[in-house]
């Protein structure tokens, strides 16, 4: 990426039938999945039956009837993916899964309020707004665009539930409000229904095999709404 | 680009309150005092409505669809699961930022050091290009328990911006934990195989 981020993550959140009580850092550990001593040392939230958190060393796990979420902060950001697919593929191979996704998030800082300005009004021009996207100024003083997501669907070689989601938002958390760019990748991947018996195992294939290229496509999506701060 | 979030002056004026700027997961908040009451919170859905006591439904609109398999922006990366008065602010995690990165596979295992073959994936790399010699000391007590002939690991290199602000180039080895290899998977190459082979004896 052009501009290194303040702040960059990846997750993946799989969508399906989950047990949060099991998902503990002791657990993990008793897996092989994290280091003893950083089980040990985990920062537990919550466990309970209807939902789990906690964050060790580099992951952070929150874990729902419905959705099971690894994230973290630290590169490399295989080790999500290694993670959940040994959870369920090689652990819990009959929990029912139904899709899930891969996710980049990025903030970043611009230079100057006209750099992100720049951003904002290229993927969302004020001239369609007519008379009153004239009001909105043209260095963004007076208003302009808050969130946009541009979705692709049907994607070539995809199950028909699959879509690819990329969202642009002025950063709440870094720049003052002022300098801060939020880049949302979501790379959704739905349950191949005619997979047959094995749809949860599959997924976690089609995990396995497609991590590496959505990070490094998302990167590039992400590298690209930064070139747009460039004049 | 514009960020209204922190203006008085353009308080939202829709049914519920925006979420406050750089607020994070209900989970990470606080101290959860009484995990019970938090887990009931979040059976009952309820949504409280501008900083007071009133309680209501959550509205349709603002409910995730049972598929949603992202996040939004001020989750810090966990599910939103319900959303409480402001916080006090959380310090973020410290962020470790990719510069560089090879996949490479242990060749030969030495007293002190290790020979491995690299793949540049930052350069978009399939094979194997370079060779290295790699100091065990480099590697963490977890990692260097997983050194063996074939092992498999990551190599990053890259910007590690701490939470107090500041940014480090770090260098760090992970071997990778890597699922057991299935019928599934090896059926690719066995098909691979089964016609490279009919090429041979048509």
């Amino acid at each position: 990426m052009r501009i290194t981020p303040e702040m960059d993550t990846a997750s993946v959140v799989v969508v399906g039938h989950f047990n949060p009580a099991i998902f503990t850092p002791a657990w993990f550990a008793l897996h092989e999945l994290l280091p003893l001593r950083a089980a040990t040392n985990a920062e537990l939230n919550l466990a309970h039956p209807e939902i789990t958190q906690f964050q060790s060393d580099w992951l952070n796990v929150q874990v729902t009837r419905d959705r099971f979420v690894a994230q973290t902060t630290q590169a490399p950001y295989i080790r999500i993916s290694d993670l959940v697919v040994r959870v369920f593929k090689d652990l819990l191979p009959h929990t029912p899964l139904r899709a899930f996704g891969i996710n980049r998030d990025v903030h970043f800082c611009v230079p100057t309020a006209a750099e992100r300005d720049r951003i904002g009004r290229a993927v969302a021009p004020v001239e369609p707004w007519g008379i009153w996207g004239q009001q909105l100024g043209a260095g963004g003083e007076k208003g302009g665009m808050t969130s946009l997501t541009m979705t692709q669907v049907a994607i070539e070689g995809r199950p028909a539930g699959d879509h690819i989601s990329v969202t642009v938002e002025p950063s709440k958390r870094i720049g003052d409000g002022v300098l801060g760019v939020y880049v949302r990748v979501n790379d959704h991947h739905a349950a191949d229904e005619t997979a047959g018996n094995d749809l949860s195992v599959k997924l976690m294939e089609t995990l396995e095999k497609g991590f590496d290229s959505s990070i490094e496509w998302g990167k590039d999506i992400i590298d690209h709404v930064m070139s747009l701060a460039e004049g | 680009m514009h960020y209204a979030g922190q203006s008085a002056a353009v308080e939202s004026t829709t049914a519920f309150e925006e979420k406050s700027a750089n607020q994070f997961d209900i989970l990470t908040q606080e101290p959860v005092r009484n995990p019970s009451d938090t887990v009931s919170a979040l059976l009952a859905r309820r949504y409280y409505v501008g900083g007071s006591a009133q309680i209501s439904s959550v509205p349709e609109e603002e409910a995730l669809p049972n598929d949603y398999t992202g996040h939004t922006q001020d989750a810090d990366g966990r599910a939103p699961v319900l959303a409480l008065p402001p916080p006090p602010r959380r310090l973020p995690s410290p962020t470790f930022h990719a510069l560089q990165e090879w996949e490479g596979y242990v060749l030969a295992i030495r007293n002190h050091e290790f020979e491995a073959r690299l793949i540049d994936l930052t350069e978009g790399g399939m094979y194997e290009g370079e060779e290295a010699t790699i100091p065990i000391r480099e590697l963490s007590d977890h990692d260097a328990k997983k050194l063996q002939k074939g092992a498999i690991f990551r190599w990053v290199i890259g910007h590690l911006n701490t939470v107090g602000g500041s940014r480090k180039r770090v260098s760090e080895f992970v071997f990778r934990d890597l699922p057991a290899v299935t019928k599934s998977d090896t059926q690719g190459g066995e098909e691979w195989a089964a016609n490279i082979f009919k090429s041979f004896n048509p």
